[in-house]
């Protein structure tokens, strides 16, 4: 289920890295609990975030979450798709449902990201 | 510590999500909401309603005394009738929204009212003090001996026929009948909450349980949560006390004055809503659409050309229409449709317009 080649935040984003560009999503795990998304609100391109400012808005049915940048750095590409099939985000988390690109600044920030293994343990531990 | 019904542990193992209303914990989806909402609209789902409160009235008295605490006319319904009613306070607020059931006058009239979950002790309280001495009656809570599951869907006909004798045709809209349903005593009623044709099956749930998997195993059906539910009843329009009804609200303003019996000599309210009727109400509980993205949320700020003119009081994403929705009470010079709104979503303005409701055609057999 958790990849080892992407990274993972407690707040249940993953982050998939190559060549000085940052993929991220929501976790599988995070779309569960969501339940169906029915409206994401990705960032503009262009946007520079600070590590753990808001990235990202998914409404399910229920309730609103935010999605907060793992890494600093701008966005340089956005997950067009999801404004008209928001659903990709539940079909296919760790694929499809990604939502945004970022070009990161600092290796720091990916310090204190999870691996798959760690992150599965977090999980375990939340039950 | 929450309540559960007596269907619990068939939630756990459907692989339910739970969430807390009125006190329960109740399932909120199983499959996925939007999944569940469809099926419902196409087909066919299953809900387990055990939360909702029943009380027994029996007495010479009790259906004047019905007539006395409630909006509609209770003397006209007929044993095997039902009608939607309304508690209202002195002042016309809304207590809650019930149904009342007639049963058949075996020695002496009977009727059942069934009651919000989260209203139940409230009204039955309420209920017990508005008694005169005089009056012959008396009230039970048989909340805990009333088991409810609704089927809801066009297909819950041949679903319901697999599993009674009884022929259904001629159980219309709003009406009841004591049956087997897979070999269970039930009362068995034409009613719902979705606008879809369906129906509600009361029964003794330590007698019942087994109801659940043969309802499941009946044809396309599948378990549907309150998130569906909620989302169901407001495609139609039809309110949610505690989020569009509660006793700062009157049936004018929430538009379901229908269910005031004015001819009636008294009912509790029946004054204050006389003089709200003919003051005429200054706002009234409004549907809309939106026309930018995002879903309205209870107490989200609606404005009219930059002022704020109301607060959503019910919102949701409609699978059926693909767009989100939402009601709320606005002045009533603002709610003709069409009326160009804004919706304060997370504090980005975006742009709605008025409708009317309900949202998505009903489909339910009214034959009256």
């Amino acid at each position: 289920m958790y990849s080892e080649d992407m990274k993972y935040t407690q707040e249940h984003e993953w982050v998939r890295v190559t060549n000085g560009e940052a993929v991220i999503g929501i976790t599988d795990y995070a779309q569960s609990e969501m339940g169906d998304v029915v409206y994401v609100e990705v960032p503009e391109v262009g946007k520079k975030v600070q590590k753990g400012d808001i990235l990202a808005t998914l409404e399910s049915v229920k309730a609103v979450s935010e999605v907060y940048a793992p890494i600093s750095g701008e966005v340089i590409k956005v997950n067009e798709d999801l404004s008209s099939t928001p659903e990709l985000i539940n079909e296919d988390a760790h694929g499809k449902g990604w939502i945004a690109v970022i070009k990161w600044e600092k290796e720091d920030d990916f310090k204190d990201l999870m691996a798959a293994t760690e992150y599965e343990g977090f999980l375990k531990d939340g039950e | 510590m929450s309540k559960r019904t007596p269907f619990y542990n068939f939630h756990v193992e459907a692989g339910a999500k739970f969430t807390e209303f009125g006190g329960w914990g109740m399932p909120v989806s199983y499959s996925g909401i939007l999944e569940e909402a469809m099926a419902v609209r196409t087909s066919c789902g299953l809900f387990d309603l055990c939360h909702m409160g029943e009380f027994i009235l029996t007495g010479e008295d009790s259906g004047k005394f019905l007539n006395r605490v409630t909006t509609r006319d209770v003397t006209k319904l007929a044993p095997g009738e039902i009608v939607y009613s309304l508690l209202c306070t002195e002042e016309g607020g809304i207590i809650d929204d019930i149904l009342i059931y007639r049963f058949d006058d075996k020695g002496s009239p009977t009727y059942m009212v069934v009651a919000n979950a989260a209203n139940t002790s409230k009204d039955l309280e309420w209920l017990m003090a508005q008694e005169h001495r005089s009056e012959a009656i008396e009230i039970q809570d048989k909340s805990q001996e009333i088991g409810l599951l609704a089927i809801q869907g066009p297909k819950s006909p041949e679903i319901l026929a697999q599993l009674t004798e009884e022929e259904l045709s001629s159980l219309t809209y709003y009406t009841f009948r004591m049956m087997k349903v897979g070999g269970v005593d039930a009362l068995v009623s034409r009613t719902g909450y979705t606008g879809e044709d369906g129906f509600e099956i009361y029964f003794n749930p330590s007698e019942g349980l087994q109801l659940w998997d043969k309802l499941l195993s009946a044809g396309s059906i599948i378990p549907v949560g309150l998130g569906a539910r909620d989302v169901l009843r407001l495609e139609m329009g039809y309110t949610l006390y505690g989020n569009d009804i509660n006793e700062d609200t009157d049936p004018l303003e929430a538009r379901i004055s229908w269910t005031i019996a004015w001819e009636k000599d008294e009912f509790i309210g029946k004054e204050a809503l006389l003089r709200k009727k003919e003051k005429g109400v200054s706002r009234r509980l409004t549907a809309f659409v939106m026309d930018e993205r995002g879903v309205p949320r209870h107490g989200s700020p609606i404005f009219y050309e930059g002022s704020e003119i109301g607060r959503v009081t019910s919102g949701t994403y409609s699978p059926y229409m693909k767009k989100e929705i939402g009601m709320g009470y606005l002045p009533i010079e603002l709610t003709s449709p069409e009326t160009r709104i804004e919706v304060d979503i997370r504090g980005k303005v975006r742009k709605a317009h008025v409708v009317k409701t309900p949202f998505v055609p009903s489909r339910v057999k009214k034959s009256k």
